[in-house]
């Protein structure tokens, strides 16, 4: 929910199976003015319900998770919600992930070891809904 | 060739028929000769006629009559109807004198085939066809012409008349040509012992070289050819020299024996074989209570029949049947080779091994060992052990493949969820803690990133280190993924045709995913002038994968055991599939193999 102040916070939430991440990412979040962590989800499976309740303006969405990847996570949740930008994560480079990166409508793979800040920054700005 | 067997009633026919025109014809000889030949010696005479037809049809018929179809056994039963003709030669009278004169020369060929044949009926090198051409070429043009010409020599080993003979029936001139008793005859009786010496000496060499079973058989044969060599030189000598005419007869009479010997030799030969097979029958048995697993089967059959190279392949016959070696590992079919025969051996008709031996040692031996070896662990229960523990090994060797590979995903997952995590996680620190510092302290915030340096370099090394251990796209999403992964990232161009491939058990998608990525990673090493790499995976009872590139090609004999292709093959025989490479030098190189996936 976006609060009653001039500023917008973009809403952002986790998705990756790995705690530890999600523990860092929390961290990299709550270091980035103007941004907020709404919350996490563990698994694919579990990302659908928790962007429906929390609403947030950019997930970040793991590639490699047991049961749903985040390939297929990200088609799912592009069909369902269009507006949300959806960053695919991973620590594998772009050649040896499996197909179908380019077309489930991420919006960028970013490295997960290149996530900070800057990286978060500079990827909403890219890719931010136009405002009318 | 009709075959002559107990239970054959034509055969018995046949046989039948032949032993009476045998008999009808060494009655017919020694009568001749009792009635007709010449006084001296008559009873020495007949008997000397009526072994040489009586004993090699009767041989060659008895061993026939236990084994339908041996090619030895007949052409003695032929030559022994032919040489009754000879004994046409004892006759007083001019016509039937002259035929058996002649037929001697035709017969005397036959001889030579023969001798050069024993025991397995074939003339076996090109020097012993050239031989055996050379005496009938002589005979056809030394001899037969000579009988229109000139009246024959005397006295001859074979004809007892001495210097009293008939004349020739077919001569067709007055006087003997002068060319004929001082060229032709001394020229082809040199080129006569030349050419028996030179049989002799093949036998000799033949019976040296053999296996000592063979040698037993071979070596009488031998001494009989080089006596016969011996025994016309000295007539030959003696005639010119003027010898005694008793000496000439005794010689010629052991020259007329050759045929009779040589039908006992075959005998004897087959007797000490018997003996032989019994003998390492015994060996084989007693061997095997010694050792009674595949190793000691090997082991008491090469011991009982004296052949340290023999080697076993088993018929395994579950899944279509397949040969294995003696440690169950999936083995080609054996082949003949120069020197080395290949022996099935069937129990009760079924196929159950097969044996690679000398080519000296008779089939019937090595099947009748084989057999009575398999037969003899069969009867204890332990050819089914014998199957059953190369069929575990088999299962074994696919699990040990399995769990290998259970635990290098293990190892690939925990490195991953572990230290790889953790990794990352400390880099983003560092960055946040680096950012922290920028404004305040920069000379840390660029220590701090220098550091970040390393551990990136950290990440990439294990990241890297587990691809290679097990490519984590393998495990998610499969073979068809892992493998287009594989293409993309490869130094050459690479088109992988894996549609609906599916999900199959993980040892299996690693197996062919590592068989697949071996044969790449080759092409990409060693085929040079290749512009592309081609593989292909389907499934059509079975998994089948085929890697093709277009590159110079090899010679795949002198190759194929280096490392890589070795642990490939080793790898897909362990879950009980096969690899095959196809190279020629210009044809590209082309890796095919099949994993089951029942």
């Amino acid at each position: 929910m976006t609060p009653a102040q001039g500023t917008l916070t973009v809403g952002v939430v986790v998705v990756d199976d790995q705690l530890v991440f999600r523990q860092v990412a929390r961290e990299v979040v709550a270091a980035t003015p103007g941004f907020e962590m709404l919350g996490e989800a563990a698994s694919g499976e579990h990302t659908l319900a928790v962007v429906d309740d929390l609403d947030p303006d950019l997930v970040l969405l793991d590639v490699r998770m047991p049961g749903m990847d985040g390939i297929e996570t990200a088609a799912r949740l592009s069909e369902a919600r269009p507006k949300v930008v959806v960053v695919l994560i991973s620590i594998e480079e772009a050649p040896y992930l499996p197909g179908g990166l380019g077309s489930c409508g991420a919006a960028e793979l970013l490295r997960k070891q290149d996530f900070g800040p800057a990286a978060l920054r500079r990827v909403w700005e890219r890719h931010r809904p136009a405002r009318g | 060739m009709p075959e002559i067997t107990e239970t054959s009633r034509a055969g018995r026919r046949t046989a039948a028929g032949i032993g009476l025109v045998g008999v009808l014809l060494t009655a017919g000889a020694v009568a001749l000769v009792l009635s007709d030949g010449p006084r001296d010696h008559r009873a020495v005479n007949a008997i000397v006629h009526g072994l040489g037809i009586a004993l090699p049809i009767g041989l060659g018929l008895f061993r026939l009559s236990r084994r339908g179809t041996d090619r030895f056994a007949w052409l003695l039963v032929g030559t022994g109807l032919l040489w009754s003709l000879i004994t046409l030669a004892e006759s007083s009278a001019s016509v039937p004198y002259s035929v058996g004169r002649i037929a001697v020369w035709m017969v005397e060929p036959t001889l030579v085939i023969l001798m050069l044949a024993f025991p397995f009926g074939r003339l076996e090198t090109l020097y012993e066809r050239r031989l055996a051409q050379a005496a009938v070429v002589l005979a056809a043009t030394l001899y037969l012409p000579t009988a229109l010409l000139a009246q024959f020599p005397e006295p001859a080993p074979w004809a007892s008349c001495g210097t009293s003979c008939p004349t020739n029936a077919f001569v067709l001139t007055d006087q003997d040509p002068a060319w004929v008793g001082e060229l032709v005859r001394p020229v082809r009786e040199v080129l006569a012992v030349l050419i028996y010496a030179a049989v002799a000496v093949v036998l000799f060499q033949r019976t040296r070289r053999a296996a000592s079973l063979m040698r037993h058989v071979l070596a009488p044969v031998a001494a009989v050819a080089a006596y016969r060599a011996g025994a016309l030189l000295a007539y030959l000598v003696g005639r010119i020299a003027g010898a005694d005419g008793t000496f000439l007869e005794i010689v010629g009479w052991l020259y007329m024996l050759t045929l009779p010997i040589v039908a006992a030799s075959f005998a004897l030969g087959l007797l000490s074989q018997r003996l032989f097979v019994a003998d390492a029958l015994e060996r084989v048995a007693h061997e095997l209570r010694e050792h009674s697993d595949a190793d000691g089967l090997r082991q008491a059959l090469r011991t009982a029949l004296a052949d340290p190279s023999l080697s076993l392949v088993y018929w395994l016959r579950g899944q279509g049947g397949r040969w294995v070696d003696e440690a169950g590992w999936p083995t080609s079919a054996p082949e003949r080779a120069p020197g080395r025969a290949v022996t099935e051996v069937r129990v009760d008709g079924r196929r159950l091994a097969a044996i690679r031996h000398d080519s000296g040692l008779d089939p019937l031996v090595v099947q009748a060992a084989g057999a009575h070896a398999l037969t003899t662990l069969e009867n204890d229960r332990l050819i089914g052990e014998l199957q059953s523990s190369l069929d575990e090994l088999g299962r074994s060797r696919a699990r040990i493949a399995a769990v290998a590979d259970r635990e290098r995903r293990k190892i690939e997952r925990d490195l991953h969820d572990g230290a790889q995590q953790r990794l990352v996680a400390l880099r983003i620190k560092l960055e946040l803690i680096a950012e922290g510092l920028d404004g305040e302290s920069p000379e840390s915030a660029a220590a701090l990133r220098r550091l970040e340096g390393d551990v990136e370099t950290t990440i990439d090394e294990v990241r890297s280190f587990a691809r290679g251990i097990y490519p984590p796209v393998l495990a998610q999403r499969g073979l068809g993924e892992a493998l287009r992964v594989a293409g993309r990232i490869a130094p050459i161009p690479t088109t992988v045709y894996a549609q609906d491939i599916g999900r199959w058990r993980p040892e299996v998608e690693a197996t062919v995913y590592f068989a697949c990525l071996e044969a790449l990673q080759n092409a990409a090493k060693h085929a040079r002038g290749a512009t592309g790499v081609a593989i292909r995976v389907v499934e059509n009872g079975g998994l089948r994968f085929e890697v093709h590139d277009d590159g110079q090609g090899f010679f795949v004999p002198t190759v194929l055991n280096g490392n890589g292709l070795t642990n490939l093959r080793d790898r897909v025989a362990a879950i009980g599939g096969e690899v095959k490479v196809r190279s020629a030098p210009g044809q590209g190189t082309t890796v095919t193999g099949v994993v089951p996936v029942d």
